[in-house]
């Protein structure tokens, strides 16, 4: 019996963030002299971090995306005189943050973010858990939204970015104590903000983990 | 009834876990633009791309502002205009004393026949047909005889 070969579809391997071993600065640099996959790989690793941040403040994710696409188009202008020291990101995430307040609906009263289904995430418990930790979740966030944009904008990049003060300080451009002193009055404020919402028995007074004042 | 998820009243780590537990579904979430769309997004829509900079860029701009210089230079004649150039005085000098005006130069016509005639008789006297006879005079000089004149009996050879 005769075998035919049959050719495997052709499959640019799509960059993976775990599978480039440059660092950002290297990134950087091939990316200046036209290598494309050197900011392929920049684009992936940041890309749903700059989405995410902008998703928080926009409440809009196709703003989100075109965030996404303004901020990178910036730093792809930007590669010629860019010198990052280690990583892009806070360079990224405060363009990014910039943009985002700028999509902002001006003079609208900000609502938080209808992603009811995704609010709704697969929990172990009973459908009316599930909605009752979605129901949760929108009064946080909306507690988040009450914010000013500073202190929302601090609490985004520690709580949804997971970032260190010290990063946020360079983000925002503001020292550490500064920061701390943002996340604070943030985090008192929501409190404040969470002991008015019936079912959240929170009052406003407390340590912060994150700060360590009081 | 709803279960109080905040037992310890007070306390900012329940806080911080209830915003990075109403984080959590934000933090699923992923983008799906590609770098392709950037790249393309710059090079065709947004700007230049670094490597093309130093010439595409340098030249389209030089091209740009030539063609509003243009537009501006053209747009300001329209706009205030030009003021009209002097009349130009078309009048034939009409000489009044036949004795002293000089033969005028007549141009060869433009067809065919006439300008074989204006050959034949002699270009710088001019025909009565085009020229007012009121401004030319008949040239002194009598015109020569091209045409050879009709045979007569006295020349025939035989």
């Amino acid at each position: 019996m005769k075998r035919t070969l049959r050719r495997a579809p052709a499959v640019r391997p799509t960059p993976r963030d775990d599978l480039e071993p440059r660092n950002d600065r290297e990134l950087v640099y091939a990316a200046r002299v036209g290598d494309d996959r050197a900011f392929d790989a920049l684009f992936y690793r940041y890309r749903d971090g700059v989405y995410r941040l902008s998703l928080a403040i926009t409440k809009d994710p196709q703003a989100a995306e075109e965030v996404v696409l303004d901020t990178f188009a910036r730093a792809y202008r930007a590669l010629a005189r860019l010198e990052p020291d280690d990583t892009l990101r806070p360079w990224l995430y405060r363009v990014a943050i910039n943009e985002s307040y700028d999509r902002r609906p001006r003079g609208v009263a900000q609502t938080p973010l209808d992603l009811a289904d995704e609010l709704a995430m697969p929990d172990d418990g009973s459908p009316a858990r599930m909605a009752e930790r979605a129901e949760d979740r929108r009064v946080v966030l909306a507690a988040v939204g009450s914010l000013d944009d500073k202190h929302r904008t601090v609490v985004v990049l520690h709580y949804l970015n997971e970032l260190p003060l010290a990063e946020i300080g360079h983000i925002v451009g503001a020292p550490v104590g500064t920061v701390k002193s943002r996340l604070h009055y943030a985090l008192k404020a929501l409190r404040v903000h969470l002991a008015q919402q019936p079912g959240f028995h929170i009052e406003p007074a407390g340590r912060s983990a994150a700060t360590g004042e009081k | 009834m709803r279960t109080v998820r905040l037992r310890r009243p007070g306390d900012d780590l329940e806080l911080e876990a209830a915003l990075r537990d109403a984080f959590a579904p934000l933090r699923a979430r992923r983008a799906t633009v590609s770098p392709l769309r950037v790249r393309a997004g710059v090079r065709w829509g947004r700007g230049a791309s670094p490597a093309a900079l130093p010439w595409t860029s340098a030249v389209s701009r030089l091209s740009e502002l030539s063609v509003a210089v243009g537009m501006s230079v053209m747009v300001f004649i329209a706009a205030f205009g030009v003021p009209p150039a002097p009349a130009v005085d078309t009048t034939v000098d009409e000489a009044k004393d036949v004795a002293v005006y000089a033969v005028p130069h007549v141009s060869a016509p433009a067809d065919d026949a006439s300008y074989i005639r204006w050959l034949r008789l002699d270009r710088y006297v001019p025909l009565q047909d085009w020229l007012d006879p009121s401004v030319v005079r008949i040239s002194p000089v009598a015109p020569r005889r091209l045409d050879p004149p009709a045979p007569t009996a006295a020349d025939e050879p035989y």
